[in-house]
């Protein structure tokens, strides 16, 4: 009786593999996504010189600062992407403080733009400009300008910020 | 009364069986129970198990990439999401579930890479609708989210699975079996589109520039 039963085991455990045969197929088909990215350098947005104001005449009522032909026009360079499109927008009217004093002037930026270090090309550029290219090098120059009215403005020295916002396309 | 009592009694002992102890009817029944348990797992009908005998499934790349485009070095996550993703039409018997594998082989990197700086973290993700929608933009409109998983320089391949009736099932308690195929059985009439829909998004923290590919496998199965 005993071996009967132990041959009742073994044959509970010999039908489990059987009942676990699975009659699943080979795999019938197969498709391939091509998945892809262009990962390109970061825009770095570098100052060369500051813009800075002539002397003022007596009795002179406005600074403009010409961004394509002043000296005094502040230099910077975008670097990127070689040979990539990016748009570039501005404020253009920034609020200048008195360094010692509680007086502002309101300052009117322009902007001109160049693939080559060249000012004297360059092309004034819009507020928001969205066909602007690196050139071969990554590279693309700007010069900052702008105007402001001193008719009423009290002595002193004035400063402010000025935002230039770069991304690619 | 004290004679029917002692009857009672009698009729309560166990069955016994000579040389068997107590410990060894134990082991004996916990073995038949287990064995009755893969019993009733086994009790499963899979009418697809032998389609693969007399169909196949038809996908259909309707949108085979799945193209990021240009990303900076340090910009971050970029995602494609489920509108722009790379969608496969799956056309099979309508009643029969497919088994789906979505696979990535390899980790999102430039060729000849062999380190973080070369390989864009991706996470990649899956929907699908079976709902017998005409096209993929109205098949947009009801999606189950399958699920992700990310891939990047530590953790080289990933996959997704599921598992779907090419229709969806209506409510309610499940219909007759349909019928077996036999000549002249007019399969095609059987046949509807799923459609399955790969995205994700990548995360650029400082990679070296260039350009990174990777392939996507779906492997797809009647269950």
């Amino acid at each position: 009786m005993r071996y009967f039963f132990l041959a009742i085991i073994l044959i509970l455990y010999t039908a489990q593999p059987l009942q676990a045969q699975d009659q699943r197929g080979e795999p019938v088909v197969s498709a391939s996504i091509n998945v892809s990215a262009l990962v390109i350098p970061s825009i770095e947005l570098i100052t060369v010189n500051s813009m800075t104001f002539p002397n003022l005449q007596p009795g002179q009522r406005e600074i403009y600062v010409n961004p394509v032909n002043s000296l005094n026009a502040g230099f910077m360079i975008a670097v990127g992407m070689p040979n990539t499109e990016f748009r570039l927008n501005y404020l253009p009217e920034r609020e200048l403080t008195q360094v010692d004093g509680n007086s502002t002037l309101t300052f009117t930026y322009e902007l001109s733009g160049n693939s080559e270090e060249n000012q004297s090309t360059s092309e004034l550029l819009e507020l928001d400009n969205r066909n602007i290219e690196f050139n071969e090098e990554g590279r693309y120059y700007i010069w900052v300008g702008g105007r402001v009215n001193i008719e009423n403005a009290a002595p002193g020295n004035y400063e402010g910020d000025f935002t230039i916002e770069i991304d690619y396309i | 009364m004290i004679f029917n009592s002692h009857r009672i009694i009698a009729l309560l002992e166990p069955f016994k069986l000579k040389g068997f102890t107590r410990s060894m009817y134990l082991a004996f029944f916990l073995l038949l129970s287990g064995s009755s348990i893969n019993t009733i797992v086994a009790q499963e009908i899979d009418f697809g198990d032998f389609s693969s005998r007399y169909t196949t499934i038809s996908p259909v790349l309707i949108q085979p990439n799945l193209d990021f485009g240009t990303i900076a070095q340090n910009q971050g996550v970029k995602e494609i999401d489920i509108n722009e993703a790379a969608v496969i039409e799956l056309e099979g018997i309508k009643y029969l579930d497919v088994l789906i594998d979505i696979e990535l082989l390899a980790p999102f990197d430039t060729d000849g890479c062999s380190n973080a700086n070369c390989t864009l973290p991706f996470t990649l993700k899956g929907a699908y609708s079976n709902f017998g929608e005409d096209s993929e933009v109205s098949a947009l409109n009801n999606t189950r989210y399958i699920g992700e998983t990310t891939i990047d320089f530590s953790q080289q391949t990933g996959v997704i699975s599921t598992q779907f009736p090419i229709l969806s099932r209506t409510s309610g308690p499940p219909g007759p079996p349909p019928n077996p195929v036999y000549k002249g059985y007019n399969l095609e009439a059987q046949k509807e589109s799923a459609y399955l829909f790969i995205y994700g998004s990548i995360n650029a923290s400082g990679q070296i520039s260039g350009s990174y590919s990777a392939d996507i496998q779906v492997t797809i199965y009647y269950d």
